[in-house]
């Protein structure tokens, strides 16, 4: 069987810079693929440019058996490939529930269905008990749970995380690796960006590492972590002895 | 049980009356008209109101569910009077089919527009808008044959039901009425309907919404068409009740700024708040004109500045929703 995503040398430069410099991999049905990098290293730009929110200036893209290269967002995303944002993008002027709504509307036949199944989601998340809140004051943590529950209230089959635990507290770190788990165990493909390496290892059993927009590691997770590249370029100086 | 006690409390305020609040308040603008007849002035200023508020919420369908805000409005009511009046002027037709004529090419007119402003960020939309009232109304003052030029279109006076033009005021306040129910009914009805819920989310989030699956271009496509039809229809109304048109006054930009007032000082994305603000509006207007008989060109623009400073600084929401918010006790903020 094929692969659900096919990334193929995957390529954008920004005038000069090369953000994403022949970039390929791929990710089977089931996977949990962590990508990992230091700042600039192209990582949001791979998400823009695999989600449809940029075009690539070579390379192709393939989910499901499609060429999907250059197609526009939310016809990919009603292929099943969703994500969230790194800076979270709430619908400011509807409540938590309804914000779930939106997105659950795009998978259902009525208004009313939309609804339950965004209370489910909402519970699914632990969001329920915040339903009737308005965005303004929703907390980081809170708000970067409702980004992941409209995106997975459109049932996607694979999901990109923008760093969903970037400025959380560590409990809520904790919690949201709970919810991730459970989101994976329903089935869901994942592949996420993350900063916080413990919550990435720990999840993830695949890992890709760009650097300067190019591909330095990619294999398991045990593997990659131990690689001296990426001890070099991302982990920074570890005990040599920890290395291998 | 918090979402049934809200659900309560939402049914006994401003924005969600209970039914009813619904049977009075039909009941009194059933009966309104009657008991106007004989204070005409109170009952054209009325109807001017209800008018204005169908123009306003058709602008707030677009501007404010949709977040596109259009500067140039009075395109698509310049369309709407102009459609309806040369076609009943020169062919004979029926200002009711005249209307339709009028909401159907200010429809694609809207469509057009929106089609090719709509798929770039920036402020291309609202700047085209501008340009294209801008560049109808030079066409109305200068298309002479057809327009009549700056003289305008006088409508002639033939009464009957079929020429939409009536010896008393009483038919003509429900015509207003009822183009006015369009915009409000349809503005409810996004609260309840994927297409509104899909609008509100292209507003607040475009790139979280195509996220999601939403084809955001045509979302915002079809509500400025539907906006633009609506608009030409009050523009019809206007036409007919008014019977004389003028290209300095139907395309101006003065017109399109009335539209977005009204519905800011309502409150913009609120199904009332059009009429609220058009009602307080057209009111403030035709009590100053009373009070500064002859003077009131400058008085006028001095009002609208006024109103517009008070109600950013102390209402920035709008009407309807402060209202709400005061009489909402317990839930907060939202």
């Amino acid at each position: 069987m094929a692969p659900l995503l096919t990334v193929e040398h995957l390529t954008k430069r920004f005038g000069g810079l090369t953000a994403v410099n022949d970039v390929s991999f791929t990710v089977e049905e089931g996977d949990f693929l962590g990508i990992i990098g230091p700042n600039g290293a192209g990582k949001t730009t791979l998400f823009n440019l695999i989600t449809g929110f940029l075009p690539p200036d070579a390379g192709e893209v393939r989910f499901k058996d499609q060429p999907i290269t250059g197609w526009k967002a939310y016809k990919i995303s009603r292929l099943g490939m969703t994500r969230t944002f790194q800076i979270t993008k709430p619908f400011g002027h509807l409540d938590v529930k309804e914000n779930v709504v939106v997105a659950a509307l795009q998978t259902s036949s009525t208004l009313r269905e939309a609804r339950e199944r965004a209370e489910g989601v909402l519970r699914f998340v632990g969001l329920e008990s915040y339903r009737d809140r308005s965005i303004t004051h929703l907390p980081m943590g809170l708000k970067k749970k409702l980004e992941l529950a409209k995106a997975l209230a459109t049932r996607p089959s694979l999901l990109f995380l923008d760093e969903v635990m970037g400025g959380l507290a560590s409990d809520e770190v904790q919690d949201m690796m709970e919810v991730l788990r459970k989101v994976r165990e329903s089935g869901v493909t994942l592949i996420m960006i993350e900063h916080v390496l413990q919550a990435i290892t720990q999840l993830s059993e695949r890992l890709l590492v760009l650097h300067h927009g190019a591909k330095l590691a990619h294999g398991s997770t045990r593997e990659v972590i131990r690689d001296p590249e990426v001890v070099e370029a991302y982990l920074g100086e570890v005990d040599p002895d920890a290395v291998h | 049980m918090m979402n049934v006690m809200t659900e309560v409390k939402k049914q006994r305020n401003f924005a969600y009356p209970s039914a009813r609040g619904y049977g009075a308040a039909a009941l009194l603008l059933t009966l309104l008209p009657f008991l106007l007849q004989n204070q005409l002035y109170y009952l054209d200023t009325l109807i001017l109101a209800l008018l204005w508020a169908s123009a306003a919420g058709a602008w707030n369908l677009a501007g404010g569910y949709g977040g596109l805000l259009s500067l140039g409005h009075a395109a698509f009511f310049g369309i709407g009077a102009y459609t309806s009046s040369l076609l009943f002027v020169k062919l004979n037709v029926s200002p009711w089919l005249g209307m339709v004529a009028g909401a159907v090419l200010a429809g694609l007119m809207g469509w057009f527009i929106g089609m090719i402003t709509l798929r770039m960020k920036g402020p291309f939309f609202g700047l085209a808008t501008i340009a294209i009232s801008e560049v109808l109304m030079i066409t109305a003052v200068n298309w002479t044959e057809l327009t009549q030029g700056s003289q305008g279109v006088n409508i002639p006076y033939k009464p009957g039901f079929v020429n939409m033009a009536f010896d008393s005021k009483i038919p003509y306040y429900f015509i207003a009425l009822a183009i006015c129910l369009v915009p409000y009914l349809l503005a409810r009805w996004l609260k309840e309907s994927k297409f509104g819920y899909e609008l509100m989310a292209v507003r607040d989030n475009e790139a979280a919404a195509q996220a999601l699956g939403i084809h955001t271009v045509r979302v915002k496509v079809v509500i400025i068409a539907v906006s633009s039809s609506i608009t030409a229809m009050a523009g019809a109304f206007y036409a007919q009740y008014v019977t004389v048109i003028e290209p300095y006054h139907e395309f101006s930009f003065s017109v399109s700024i009335q539209m977005v007032l009204m519905a800011m000082i309502g409150g913009l994305g609120t199904a009332s708040g059009p009429i609220f603000g058009s009602l307080v509006v057209t009111g403030l207007d035709t009590f100053l004109r009373d009070v500064f008989q002859g003077a009131q060109g400058g008085i006028q623009a001095m009002m609208y500045g006024s109103l517009l400073v008070l109600v950013v600084l102390f209402v920035p929401e709008g009407l309807i929703p402060w209202f709400t918010r005061r009489f909402r006790s317990g839930k907060g903020e939202k």
